[in-house]
């Protein structure tokens, strides 16, 4: 383990128990991240990405394994870590009920930050996103894309070491997409570590200084973007991905959903 | 009242911190969950304020009820039977309620993706869960055993009541630990999905029980007999959790303080903070367990059988039987399968069913509990068991439009479905044909079997009466589209309104009807004039244009 390794996951396995049914999602995993690294953490859906990342932010506690975070045992010091840590799930859940300002003042008291300085972040991020004007309004008749504005100002506002985050872009605009994806490197050059999962190649592919790809709960590539690039013989994100995944007959079903529509 | 009850947390802080609990954190969450919690019910409307307090109105609601109950202590004669009434009454409504009406905020896995991945250990989070659940349970049994604890001050003193109130918050203590036992169980033995579709059928079992009592008690039981009943104490009694909190009343109000009334005392005490102790230490962070669990396995793709073969064979035919074009029969067969699974649906319509068959017994039993069976073959009452059926016509009808996800309807606008009227036509034939028809055709084969084949024209006739009065005002009132619109509390005084004009209307028909059965082949002959007035109702359905239809 390097010395400025941040997460360090060993053998790890998760099943689901669904009566008489044992769904096996996580197979093993092992990884080392260093810290400032932007990671993308691809795959197919229901690869176990999802479950990856609420295990390394203590939502899910039954695993198997070994996980350090920052140094720490994440079994019995999970609310250190989660001092330490911002998590950005991707279904817009929040309290909708409440308003953007009474959410965030929230979310930065349960993180023990002062009243005075939640207030003056809350106030400035909602302006950069341009979601001053809807401050005092309830959410839940807030588009999709608003909603995941104000989860990434959730997991943003308490400045953690280690953001985690799922699908994070999903719903928001052209504009609002560059900025986070601006504000994710700036975040990684200043010593940032951020856990990126996402199935959208071409995002993960620009911003990610090193890829995993994960297909049904094992660790099939894991690299920098020029490495598996070099390796497939100069491949895009997306070939590579299809190809280690085993679903290389992209264009033959194309044709065949065609034919169906045509007949 | 949030920021009330927060205050009095408050007062409470050295204990917490003992607890090991950041009392901040606390406060945040449980301002938040109350919050939500008084903003549950009403409108989504952004813009709207936070003015109406929820907290504050069922405050007063169950103040009301609980005058009912405190009656008993005055008009029962034998003090410990009494008070054995009032905890029992109030205990399983604290249950009941808590099961029926909180269970949304009990179960919020949104928690999963919250309140889990911040740095709030588990002492704090599991007070907070229980804080949150016994403010609510609190304030129901407060409110509900007010009026118990002044007819207690004027029977027994100021002393009696002040113990009345401390016996209320053990009871209260002692029914969320049973409460928490019920929800345990549940969730280990189903899955999410499941466990809401149980709490549906719960909620539905509870408002026909809430409906039945309220009607059928006050005739089946003997008022007398109620108050002059003297409950003897049997090695049993022990076993009756009302009857510690009654015991330990009535060994004051009778300075009686024998090792029977000791062991009442004894359990009333150290059963409740034993509950509390195995709350704290075991339930709750099952509880907590088990919730992060439910949304993981939730999210996994559940089989749900799908009824194959005949079943969807007999829509299908029934489809093509009942409607005239192919938007009506997808219509149809949409609506059939959809009402069928959509939980809000069922909640709203299944409690009418129970209703129907509650007014029977109602109008059979009437006044005093005595069934009119002697001659009843002689009456015409079969009539007005046929037309109680309006009310599970109506309710299937008038509900269909409304949705918790009214956005998913998008797609009927992007159908190259010329008058919206043949959607609306298929659904309210696919929801009559499923609840309503054969609801009123066991309610005629009873009939039948009482009475004599001779009705069958009576069922008949009533059952196109029915159709048409419910399509006519269902349609008049809302022209929206299946599963559409959502239901704000607003729309229930309108509901209320369209439900005086239905019963009205639906009276007039059966007048018309009684009035028809004195002329000899009477119902008969009106029979094809309902068959003409149901054609006209729905071709008035089918003509309703996009223009008319409402977002």
């Amino acid at each position: 383990m390097e010395n400025n390794t941040v997460i360090s996951i060993r053998n790890l396995h998760k099943s689901y128990k669904n009566g008489a049914s044992v769904n096996k999602v996580l197979k093993g995993v092992n990884i080392d991240i260093q810290s400032g690294q932007i990671i993308g953490y691809i795959g197919p859906n229901g690869a176990g990405k999802s479950t990856t990342v609420k295990i390394l932010c203590g939502i899910l506690t039954d695993f198997e394994g070994e996980i350090k975070v920052l140094g720490m045992d994440l079994r019995t010091q999970d609310i250190d870590i989660k001092k330490r840590i911002g998590y950005i799930p991707e279904n817009a859940a929040l309290y909708d009920t409440l308003t953007p300002s009474e959410y965030l003042q929230f979310v930065g008291e349960l993180h023990g930050m002062k009243v005075g300085d939640i207030q003056v972040k809350i106030a400035r991020l909602l302006d950069l996103f341009e979601m001053k004007s809807h401050a005092n309004e309830r959410m839940n008749s807030f588009s999709k894309g608003m909603k995941q504005k104000i989860l990434i100002i959730s997991g943003l506002i308490h400045n953690p070491d280690i953001i985690f985050m799922d699908e994070p872009l999903s719903g928001l605009d052209a504009n609002a997409v560059i900025i986070v994806k601006r504000v994710l490197q700036q975040l990684a050059k200043e010593g940032k570590t951020i856990f990126y999962s996402s199935h959208i190649m071409d995002v993960v592919e620009k911003i990610s200084d090193r890829i995993i790809l994960i297909d049904n709960g094992v660790v099939l590539a894991d690299g920098s973007y020029a490495d598996l690039n070099s390796e497939s013989d100069n491949e895009s994100l997306e070939n590579l991905f299809t190809k280690l995944t085993g679903n290389s007959g992209h264009s033959e079903t194309a044709n065949e959903i065609i034919n169906v529509f045509e007949n | 009242m949030v920021n009330f009850i927060i205050r009095i947390i408050r007062l409470f802080k050295g204990l917490f911190r003992l607890m090991g609990v950041d009392c901040k954190q606390l406060e945040s969450i449980l301002w938040v969950k109350l919050t939500m919690g008084n903003r549950r019910g009403f409108s989504t409307s952004a813009k709207k304020k936070d003015s109406s307090n929820q907290l504050l109105l069922q405050t007063f609601v169950y103040a009301v009820l609980g005058i009912f109950v405190g009656t008993l202590i005055n008009s029962v004669n034998h003090t410990f039977t009494a008070y054995v009434y009032v905890f029992l009454v109030i205990m399983s409504m604290i249950a009941l309620m808590m099961i029926s009406e909180f269970s949304v905020v009990l179960i919020d896995t949104r928690d999963n993706a919250i309140l889990l991945p911040r740095p709030i250990n588990n002492r704090t989070l599991t007070v907070a869960k229980i804080l949150h659940i016994a403010i609510y349970l609190l304030q129901l049994s407060l409110s509900l055993s007010i009026a118990s604890a002044v007819f207690t001050v004027f029977n027994y003193g100021f002393a009696v009541a002040l113990l009345f109130l401390f016996l209320i918050f053990l009871s209260t203590l002692f029914t969320l630990f049973l409460t928490c036992l019920f929800y345990l169980g549940l969730m280990r033995l189903v899955s999410g999905e499941k466990l809401k579709d149980i709490l549906v059928y719960f909620q539905i079992g509870m408002a026909i029980i809430f409906m039945g009592a309220y009607q059928l008690l006050p005739r089946l039981i003997e008022m007398n007999d109620l108050y002059n009943a003297q409950m003897a104490v049997e090695w049993w009694t022990y076993l009756i959790p009302p009857a510690w909190f009654a015991g330990s009343i009535a060994s004051f109000t009778t300075s009686v303080f024998g090792p029977g009334n000791i062991l009442f005392l004894a359990l009333a005490l150290f059963a409740p903070i034993l509950g509390l102790w195995l709350i704290v230490k075991y339930l709750s962070p099952k509880f907590n367990y088990r919730l992060s669990q439910m949304e993981a396995t939730s999210s996994k793709p559940e089989k749900r059988t799908i009824q194959k073969g005949k079943p969807v064979k007999f829509v299908d035919k029934l489809g093509e039987l009942l409607t005239r074009n192919i938007a009506e029969k997808t219509a149809f067969k949409m609506i059939w399968k959809m009402s069928g699974r959509d939980r809000k649906y069922k909640q709203t319509v299944f409690p009418a069913f129970g209703y129907v068959f509650v007014m029977i017994a109602v109008t059979v039993l009437g006044k005093h509990g005595e069934a009119k069976w002697d001659n009843l073959i002689e009456t015409k009452l079969y009539l007005a068991f046929l037309y109680l059926n309006v009310i599970a016509a109506f309710s299937a009808c008038i509900n269909i439009i409304y949705s918790d996800e009214p956005k998913s309807s998008w797609f009927y606008k992007a159908l190259p479905v010329a008058r919206p009227g043949d959607i609306i036509a298929g659904s309210i034939k696919a929801i009559l044909s499923k609840y309503f028809m054969p609801l009123h055709l066991l309610i005629g084969s009873l009939i039948v079997y009482f009475w004599s084949y001779k009705i069958l024209p009576d069922i008949f006739y009533s059952l196109i009466s029915i159709i048409v009065i419910s399509v006519f005002i269902t349609a008049s009132q809302s022209k929206a589209l299946p599963f559409s619109k959502e239901k704000l509390s607003q729309d229930s005084g309108s509901t209320f309104i369209k439900g005086i004009l239905i019963m009205l209307s639906a009276g007039l028909l059966g007048a018309i009807h009684w009035g028809l059965t004195f002329i000899d082949y009477g119902v008969l002959f009106a029979l094809p004039f309902m068959f003409g007035l149901q054609y006209l109702s729905f071709r008035y359905i089918k003509k309703i244009q996009w223009n008319q239809i409402e977002d």
